[in-house]
């Protein structure tokens, strides 16, 4: 099995939702486990999860557990600022203001890095987290639930 | 008749109004909490919107949280299916502020049967036997 193999498997399991998969084939076996709520499992490193050919196989498993908490690091060392609220999402503080942040903005943790206006209140979203904004999700004016990532951010 | 209808419940309650909708031909909006997201209302429902964590105080119980998803979902009406908020009279009020029909009895109707005291000196008025003690 190939490391694209496995990649097309994570994959197949977040689409479905499956939390858990076994494979064993002659000489190896492989076991998946991704996080349902909030934990996000360590990389499974028991003896059922045995590829001496792939030993760089871990961080692709650690990938495929679903960020969970606040923020969680994946294996890119970046971290999701995650929508704490369901609303809208605005990136100005009003329509003719520029944006809190664009990418590559350095925010510290009381930056706010934009507003989700929830039952006509105005909340104003801090970064929580020192780094440098890599990847902003979320389109200006679209609605947001809880939970889901709003930005990318390298933390420094 | 509604359009577009969100679901303030779960389980076996949303999926049950769910599926009423679905035979009334009313598109339907499903809450869950971060726990739930596997859950069949949400698979069932024309939209779904996560509203916060697994204790439903943080996700079921939050108003404000139930009328936001009703807000960007842009929804005719709340059914609170029961328990959780189906019997909060303030819930009905908010809807009721926000535009939003609250499927279930009024908050007048809630606040007068709530408390065991003023429903019995209702039905009294109304003429309604009622035993003593």
């Amino acid at each position: 099995m190939e490391l694209k193999d496995i990649k097309a498997i994570i994959d197949l399991m977040k689409k479905n939702s499956i939390t858990e998969f076994e494979l064993e084939e002659k000489d190896s076996k492989l076991r998946l486990k991704r996080g349902i709520n909030g934990g996000s499992p360590a990389p499974q490193s028991d003896d059922s999860f045995q590829m001496p050919s792939l030993p760089t196989i871990a961080p692709s498993i650690s990938a495929a557990t679903p960020p969970t908490t606040a923020s969680v690091i994946a294996n890119t060392g970046e971290i999701d600022i995650k929508s704490p609220m369901i609303g809208t999402f605005y990136r100005s503080p009003s329509p003719e203001s520029a944006s809190y942040v664009e990418v590559g903005t350095e925010v510290n943790s009381e930056t706010v890095v934009c507003i989700i206006e929830a039952m006509k209140v105005m909340n104003e979203i801090k970064a929580e987290v020192k780094g440098v904004i890599t990847q902003v999700l979320i389109e200006n004016g679209k609605p947001v639930e809880f939970g889901q990532p709003l930005f990318k951010i390298r933390p420094v | 008749m509604f359009e577009k209808v969100l679901v303030a419940n779960r389980g076996e309650i949303a999926v049950r109004i769910i599926r009423a909708c679905k035979e009334l031909n009313i598109r339907t909006v499903a809450v869950y909490s971060e726990v739930d997201a596997n859950s069949m209302h949400v698979q069932m429902a024309d939209e779904a919107i996560c509203i916060g964590k697994a204790a439903s105080s943080e996700s079921y119980l939050r108003i404000d949280r139930i009328i936001s998803a009703a807000e960007i979902t842009d929804v005719d009406a709340i059914h609170p299916g029961y328990g959780f908020l189906s019997e909060n009279a303030h819930f009905a009020e908010v809807c009721e502020s926000c535009n939003i029909r609250f499927i279930g009895p009024s908050p007048r109707a809630m606040n007068s049967l709530e408390d065991k005291a003023v429903s019995r000196a209702l039905a009294k008025k109304a003429g309604v036997e009622i035993p003593t003690g």
